[in-house]
């Protein structure tokens, strides 16, 4: 747990951080987010005492962090910053276990951890564990970053816009990894960037700072459903309601799907129906392979007028391009809502079979929290 | 492979030319049949090129020891203050005539020597300073913010990244001095260090061409050959698989 109190940093007549207060729980992920020049950098690197509060404490699981040697404090605390910082003459074992090295852990030891830690941030070590820096691609040596961070397992971890210099691509790619990382380690992660789709991503807590004050400190949720003044509002963007939907994962709403199989597709056409439910047809093995629709276009309107019985057709679907995994977001829900102009999507487990749907009225009924 | 043979057979062979007294003989003899005395028998030539190399190699390790640490002191924030300063001395040191130096070192530490010692290093270390100065101020902030940000000492970052991350530069200028170096220890003889410049100036002096291409022949050889030594330590060490890249 880290814990700010009253915490100010000034530089001559400025001040970079005003009288700050927070608390950033253990196992939490907290970002820092705000405008350039805003002082979230200031705040984090107080953190590790890379800067040195003006004034306020700053107590790591309650000990302040200006009671304890300055290295020893730094070693104990996971960094990883935008420009990586690896020593390009050191081959990527040796960089990763440079804090075990500085804390006199043999060779045998040190050079076995970096294979673990190679493995837990998925790259071969028999690949990489000789190869220099130069020889890294960006989001590669990004990676070896986080892996030095952890070599000497730290409980807290700074991470001062680590994905910022990544193409966008590769950036996601590292946000997911990191969630990944972070179910698994649990670490205390407190987070700057000047992102807010990463943040609304990644984040436990989200911290908004405006000229070195706090102006907002709540969930991403919470933030974007409720902007707590105009420059809140203004900083998250007109488009917050769809960003919100990030927030939430599909597996949280996903209801009953009406499917039928391909050979039934006649009879069922033939059937009496009342209500308009989509009914997705499945092929075989159970695979996804169309929607039912009902025909209601000119011939198919006199034939209603005239009581016939209604009837409908198959539109064949591929599964890769209407469907959301449990996992996916809703906001992606909506987007392929939208996409394919239907009223409901099919959730789809690996195999491309249907678990459920997510229908359009939750997903309104989702949005009327946001004021 | 082959390539790198050449060089030090080529030095060898010259080596063995000029050391040799019997050898030397016949090849002076060849090339000054008018000079009536062509070899200096007072000392071997041998051990005045081993006087030689030892005053070399003692005042260029006392030239690269004191640049490199005044280099590193004068990068450190308590001594940023006089980076301009030393620097203004060092280059002050360059311009002025090692037989100045040596003029005013004797009166001092008395003849031989130890003058000699003390003009090299002052003329030498300039190069010396200079990259070290140059390689610790090419090392991006950001890479020793990242090791003062993983928790290394002072001290640690300065062994674990910069004197690394600079080590090549420094190389290059302790090359330079070294150099320079193996032709300004001649002046040694003056003052009765010894050294190749014994046969030079007696050449000088007696007028005898002989004596003067030999001392400055073996000279340039030891120059050449350890040019051509700190060239290939150089590609030893520093290159390709250590390469620093940017």
């Amino acid at each position: 747990m880290i814990e700010f109190t009253g915490v100010s940093k000034r530089y001559g007549d400025t001040v970079a951080v005003d009288s700050i207060s927070l608390r950033v729980e253990a196992g939490e992920v907290c970002v820092l987010i705000g405008p350039s020049g805003c002082g979230k950098t200031t705040t984090l690197k107080m953190v590790n005492r890379m800067l040195n509060a003006s004034s306020g404490v700053i107590t790591i699981d309650g000990r302040d962090v200006a009671s304890l040697p300055v290295e020893q404090l730094r070693r104990s605390i996971g960094y990883v910053i935008q420009s990586v910082g690896l020593l390009p003459h050191l081959s990527v074992r040796d960089n990763i276990a440079i804090v075990p090295r500085l804390n006199g852990v043999d060779r045998r030891t040190r050079y076995k951890r970096a294979d673990e830690l190679l493995d837990l941030i998925g790259l071969d070590p028999a690949q990489y564990r000789l190869k220099y820096p130069h020889e890294l691609s960006g989001g590669e040596a990004q990676r070896i970053g986080v892996a030095r961070a952890l070599a000497a397992d730290p409980p807290i971890l700074l991470m001062d816009e680590p994905f910022g210099a990544v193409d966008p691509l590769n950036r996601e790619v590292l946000q997911t990894e990191f969630l990944r990382l972070q179910r698994a380690l649990k670490k205390t992660v407190m987070f700057v960037t000047h992102d807010l789709d990463e943040a609304i991503r990644i984040a436990d807590t989200v911290i908004l700072i405006k000229d070195g004050r706090i102006v907002q400190h709540a969930t991403p949720e919470q933030i974007l459903a409720r902007p707590r003044d105009q420059f809140v509002r203004d900083f998250v963007g007109k488009d917050r309601a769809l960003k919100r939907l990030s927030c939430f994962a599909v597996r949280d709403y996903i209801r009953q799907a009406r499917q039928i199989s391909q050979q039934d597709v006649a009879a069922y056409s033939n059937g009496e129906h009342d209500e308009e439910p989509v009914v997705w047809v499945n092929g075989p093995a159970g695979v996804l392979v169309g929607v039912l629709q009902r025909i209601t276009a000119q011939s198919g309107a006199a034939a209603l007028s005239a009581g016939a019985r209604a009837s409908f057709r198959m539109i064949s679907l591929k599964p890769e391009d209407v469907g959301v995994a449990p996992m996916s977001s809703m906001k992606e829900a909506l987007s392929r809502l939208l996409g394919q102009g239907m009223r409901a999507v099919p959730v789809l487990d690996e195999r491309n079979c249907i678990i459920g749907e997510v229908r359009l009225p939750d997903i309104e009924e989702l949005n009327q929290a946001v004021l | 492979m082959k390539r790198h043979i050449v060089p030090p057979l080529l030095f060898g062979l010259a080596l063995v030319v000029l050391l040799n007294a019997d050898l030397l003989e016949v090849v002076l003899r060849q090339l000054f049949p008018a000079v009536r005395e062509v070899m200096y028998t007072r000392i071997p030539l041998i051990d005045l090129f081993r006087e030689h190399v030892v005053m070399v190699l003692v005042s260029s390790a006392i030239a690269t020891a004191l640049g490199v640490s005044l280099g590193v002191c004068v990068t450190r924030p308590p001594g940023r203050d006089f980076l301009t300063v030393v620097q203004g001395l060092s280059s002050l040191a360059q311009t002025f005539p090692p037989v100045a130096v040596l003029a005013l070192a004797v009166p001092a530490v008395g003849f031989g020597f130890r003058p000699t010692i003390i003009a090299l290093v002052v003329y030498s270390v300039l190069p010396i300073l200079n990259n070290t100065i140059a390689g610790m101020e090419a090392i991006p902030r950001e890479l020793t913010d990242a090791s003062r940000g993983i928790g290394m000492t002072p001290l640690q970052i300065l062994f674990f990244s910069e004197l690394p991350l600079s080590a090549r530069v420094i190389a290059a200028g302790v090359r330079t001095s070294v150099i320079i170096n193996v032709g300004t220890a001649t002046i040694g003889a003056v003052v009765g260090a010894g050294g190749l410049g014994v046969v030079i100036v007696a050449g000088l002096v007696r007028d005898n061409i002989a004596f003067v291409v030999s001392g400055a022949a073996a000279a340039a050889v030891l120059a050449l050959s350890l040019d051509w030594l700190f060239g290939r330590l150089e590609t030893l060490f520093f290159s390709p698989r250590a390469r620093v890249a940017r």
